[in-house]
């Protein structure tokens, strides 16, 4: 799977148009100058060699050098990640600080008004693009108040808290509305079945049942469609950090892909596709340990 | 904004080496094309000492370059370098001036073909060394290396000096070298880089400007503190600089209206009446909205064609689609700066009539159909070819539309790939000769038309001996321009900074680049 999505990361980049060389050089370089270039970076070889030396460069983990920077990619992207990474650790925890109780709610208040409630917050949470989420705290919450900077990233562990609050609750308002159904359905689907009747039988009650039995039980599909929303987050990511001028790899996309920087737009995609493999692996994982009915094959 | 990108010049610098005779110093203004710079809300005038320090956050949207002088194709490139790594002299925030930058002053004497600088009393380097003779011959090595502006110093053939006084020699006269010594293309550098490799050096760069670099990266923030070792105690005024890329529009006005931020380079006249008036910067209007006509194929190869369009477009629809920051085009090359003349004609205005008669005379009569392409990353385009659409269509000439991403058309816009390409352009340096470099460099703004006569026309330009000779010239190329229509200017306008109204000594040139240590914060 990997090597297929190095090969069409490969493959995408090598059909956008531009000349490299042209980036590199300058637009006004001239013609002895680009194909100066052209053959220092191999680009008049075949495709097929070209690709060879990528996916070698790849293995030893080389991701190349930015045609702006003349830095390793690697680095660029290692500069970038801590803010990301901070982002998604923080929307998720804020994703399940929201999702989790309300679904459970939801889920034990069925078809009441609280139940309602929920899911037309998660109606509203789905109909908001994050962009647009982002820009109305922005104006209502970070302006007014003052509590939150506008954009950027702090230096100290409270800046940057205070930071990637706004960011992360913008990510977060978009991705409950799915943790909250799921776990809802699940949680409900599990309290109708034989064992949770049978638990009740003997006495099982009120919060024990839901915590022990019920809740344990609607993790899995919770988990998994967890995994998918942080699939979602990455890419989220790229529209939050740009909205709130966070320095993470997110804006390391745009940035690199508005320039034509080539080896960076390759090194991001490669490590977006990368995190979301990684992602479900460990959901998988996780939802195994939850339900010992689930077995993973090898 | 839109990228300038750089100045080629070494083919007609090399050539210029067989123009001879008087000249005169290309840097005293005339006065007469000098409308100043509009400052809303701004003191230009600095107050030494008032301004306290603190930090200035200026926020741009262009991703900076890099380090290499050559390379710089961004204005926020050039914006940066200058303070960093200062060039003898700055240009003046009228566009036509020139005033001291590392050198206090300068005696340029064309007959004995001798420029002798005479360095600020201090002038150091961030490490501490001073500034001298061997740094600036050093620097022009690197600078004359560039694949992109190398050349444009082949003028001088010597650097010499000794203690304070740099004497550079030419080996012939050039009335476009000191706008050329001004810009921050021509920054001093450390001889042998300060004892790095050049490597190491464009990854931690050192100069003799009002600041150094503290982080840097490209297409993140750049910090820049004062510089304990810089000729004028007083500046920078500020105790630090970030630059911020910020990409997202509505960011960059959040920033700026909370205080974040306290300039917002280069706005978008599309989304400056969103900014408190007070706040938006205008500078000097400048910057020609243009298109070329592709002339070496049909169907602008036929220049009665080529005329058709001229009088076919409706310059008061975009003037009006454009706002208040654009106003009807003057000409094709780029207004207020130094010996900027007018055609001796008037510039095209729409004549539905005469375009039609023109298409009947011509080799597309009964209708034709051209490709126009652009930066569909650019509003202000977006917007005005929409506008070329419909007017040509009158006329029936069929305009398929091409948005491309910026490389993209980048390429074919260079490559000359296509009927018709749309495009603004403005100055980097104060002297008409930059507008008229960079038509030559473009193939004539994209169209592919003859540059020979251009070529020649500013070699005479490079050797008038008079402004006004100079400005003759300039006139000759406005009307060239009229004549063939291989490009049309089809508005001229400013270029806009968001400031906050309380900074001190912000001034831009009319092409919106200022100098970063003049400012302060203010009260």
């Amino acid at each position: 799977m990997l090597f297929g999505i190095v090969l069409v990361v490969f493959l995408v980049l090598q059909i956008t148009p531009g000349d490299p060389a042209r980036q590199i050089a300058g637009l006004r370089a001239s013609e002895a100058d680009l194909e100066e270039v052209r053959q220092e970076l191999g680009l008049n070889d075949p495709v097929i060699a070209q690709y060879g030396r990528y996916v070698g460069n790849l293995l030893q983990g080389d991701l190349g050098y930015s045609y702006k920077s003349r830095k390793p990619v690697a680095d660029i992207i290692g500069d970038r990640i801590s803010v990301t990474v901070w982002l998604l650790t923080t929307g998720v925890l804020m994703t399940l600080l929201i999702s989790v109780p309300l679904g459970v709610v939801a889920a034990l208040r069925k078809d009441r008004v609280a139940d309602h409630a929920i899911r037309g917050f998660g109606l509203l949470g789905l109909s908001m693009p994050a962009f647009w989420t982002g820009v109305i705290l922005l104006l209502l919450v970070a302006l007014p108040t003052g509590w939150f900077p506008a954009g950027g990233f702090g230096d100290t562990f409270g800046e940057k808290l205070r930071a990637i609050f706004l960011p992360a609750l913008t990510l977060a308002i978009g991705s409950s509305p799915f943790i909250i159904r799921g776990l809802r359905a699940a949680m409900i689907s599990v309290m109708e079945s034989d064992y949770i009747s049978t638990a009740r039988s003997v006495g099982v009650a009120g919060g024990r049942l839901v915590r022990r039995f019920v809740l344990r039980n609607a993790a899995g599909p919770g988990v998994t469609l967890l995994a998918i929303e942080i699939g979602y987050l990455l890419f989220g990511a790229v529209v939050i950090e740009t909205t709130f001028a966070l320095p993470g790899v997110g804006q390391g996309l745009v940035i690199a892909a508005q320039g034509r920087d080539l080896p960076s737009v390759q090194g991001y995609t490669l490590l977006f596709a990368l995190v979301v493999v990684a992602v479900y692996l460990l959901s998988d994982v996780v939802t195994a340990m939850l339900d010992p009915r689930v077995e993973i094959d090898t | 904004m839109r990228r300038r990108t750089g100045i080629i010049v070494f083919v007609l610098m090399a050539l210029l080496a067989g123009a001879c005779g008087d000249s005169t110093d290309g840097t005293e203004a005339t006065g007469d094309t000098a409308t100043g710079t509009t400052q809303p809300g701004t003191d230009a005038t600095v107050a030494p000492g008032d301004e306290g320090g603190g930090t200035l956050t200026a926020v741009r949207f262009e991703s900076f370059d890099g380090w290499v002088l050559d390379s710089a194709a961004a204005y926020s490139s050039y914006q940066t370098h200058q303070a960093v790594i200062e060039p003898l002299m700055r240009f003046g925030a009228d566009g036509q001036s020139i005033e001291p930058g590392l050198a206090e002053s300068w005696d340029y004497d064309p007959d004995g073909l001798t420029i002798t600088f005479t360095l600020h009393e201090g002038a150091r380097f961030s490490n501490g060394d001073p500034v001298t003779a061997e740094d600036v011959a050093f620097s022009l090595g690197i600078w004359n290396a560039g694949p992109n502006f190398g050349g444009s110093w082949d003028a001088i053939v010597g650097v010499t000096g000794e203690g304070r006084e740099i004497v550079m020699e030419l080996a012939y006269p050039d009335n476009t070298l000191m706008a050329v010594l001004a810009s921050s293309i021509s920054g001093i550098m450390p001889m042998d880089f300060g004892g790095m490799t050049e490597d190491e050096y464009y990854n931690n760069p050192i100069g003799a400007g009002a600041f150094v670099v503290d982080e840097w990266s490209i297409g993140g923030r750049i910090i820049l503190t004062p510089n304990e070792f810089y000729y004028d105690p007083e500046r920078p005024y500020v105790d630090e600089l970030i630059l911020d890329v910020v990409t997202d529009e509505t960011e960059r006005q959040i920033l700026f209206d909370s205080g974040e931020a306290q300039i917002i380079e280069y706005l978008s006249p599309t989304v400056a009446p969103q900014y408190d008036p007070a706040d938006v910067y205008v500078c000097t209007v400048h910057s020609v909205e243009h298109i070329g006509l592709n002339v070496l194929r049909p169907p602008f190869d036929d220049l009665l064609v080529r005329q058709a369009v001229a009088y076919a477009i409706d310059y008061e629809a975009i003037d009006a689609a454009l706002g208040e920051y654009f106003g009807l085009p003057s000409g094709i090359l780029s207004p207020n700066i130094l010996n900027w003349a007018p055609p001796s004609k008037p510039y095209f205005r729409r004549n539905l009539d005469m375009a039609n008669d023109l298409l009947a005379q011509s080799s597309a009569a009964g209708g034709t159909s051209a490709e126009l392409i652009y930066d569909a990353g650019n509003a202000l385009d977006t917007l005005v070819v929409q506008i070329i659409q419909a007017n040509l269509a009158e006329i029936g000439i069929d305009v398929s539309l091409s948005a491309l991403e910026t490389g993209a058309f980048l390429d074919r816009a260079f490559s000359i790939d296509a009927d018709m390409t749309i495009w603004n352009y403005g100055a980097i340096s104060p002297n008409i000769s930059d507008p008229m470099i960079w038509i030559y460099a473009t193939g004539w703004l994209f169209s592919g038309f003859e540059t020979d006569t251009l070529f020649d026309q500013f070699l005479a330009y490079a050797d008038a001996a008079t402004n006004e000779d100079m400005q003759a010239i300039v006139t000759e190329i406005q009307d060239g321009a009229i004549d063939e229509a291989a490009a049309i200017a089809v508005a001229e306008g400013s270029y806009l900074h968001a400031v906050n109204q309380n900074l001190t000594g912000f001034a831009s040139a009319p092409w919106g680049l200022y100098y970063y240590d003049t400012i302060g914060l203010g009260g």
